[in-house]
């Protein structure tokens, strides 16, 4: 769900279009990305459903601080109230719900392996809708987020006013370049994804 | 490699979205000084 979650990012410019688009996309990876760091220090792993053969969605990630439900809603209200500082209380709450917004969408497609207490306390159920079983309706699902972010994106774009000191075609063509590096880029990672490379 | 993509993905995109003509949020600084 990689591109997914970028896709959700770039597809929140529609709604909050002052937000940098750097900053949606880092916050829609931002559990991921401590999970990296725990990963590291092997507090949080991953393995896989078929070690021999890695494949899209094959895998379970054993990430019971980062990825718990209350976890996730902690790192995600800590995201947004220090982004409050540089982009107000909105932009936090924006930047918050992005950051969640991971949790709500790897529910989605993992397989039952979300906590809901940090450090799976109580050995409470494991949480997964399992999607991952279906790769092709997994990476189907991802694609149409794909296309729905983008355009969201180019539709706000679109409504720029032309910045000072450029014509409305140079005002178009930044425009059509940034929405459709963005695609490629998207495209790309959803294709590195699906080949497990 | 997919960390590389999203590497790219997180520069470039963001650079190419910073040069459009967006208004940058406001920070309770900036709201203060307007007010």
């Amino acid at each position: 769900m990689i591109t997914g979650h970028f896709s959700l990012a770039t597809g929140t410019k529609a709604v909050a279009p002052r937000l940098p688009l750097w900053a949606l996309l880092l916050a829609s990876f931002w559990l991921d990305v401590i999970f990296i760091f725990l990963f590291a220090a092997a507090i949080e792993g991953l393995t896989q459903v078929d070690p021999a053969h890695p494949a899209y969605g094959g895998a379970l990630i054993h990430a019971y601080y980062t990825h718990s439900l209350v976890g996730a809603l902690a790192i995600a209200a800590l995201t947004g109230w220090l982004v409050t500082r540089w982009w107000g209380r909105q932009g936090g709450l924006v930047i918050g719900a992005v950051v969640f917004s991971h949790w709500v969408l790897d529910l989605l497609v993992h397989r039952p392996d979300l906590p809901i207490l940090p450090g799976n306390l109580g050995n409470l159920p494991l949480l997964g809708l399992g999607l991952w079983n279906y790769p092709w309706l997994s990476a189907a699902v991802e694609l149409a987020m794909v296309l729905i972010g983008v355009y969201l994106y180019y539709q706000r774009a679109s409504q720029l006013p032309t910045a000072p000191g450029d014509t409305a075609q140079q005002q178009r063509r930044r425009v059509l370049t940034a929405t459709l590096t963005t695609f490629a880029l998207l495209v790309l990672l959803l294709a590195v994804d699906l080949l497990a490379l | 490699m997919s960390l590389l993509v999203m590497v790219v993905l997180i520069v470039v995109a963001g650079w190419l979205d910073a040069r459009l003509n967006w208004q940058p949020a406001k920070t309770r600084g900036s709201a203060g000084r307007k007010a």
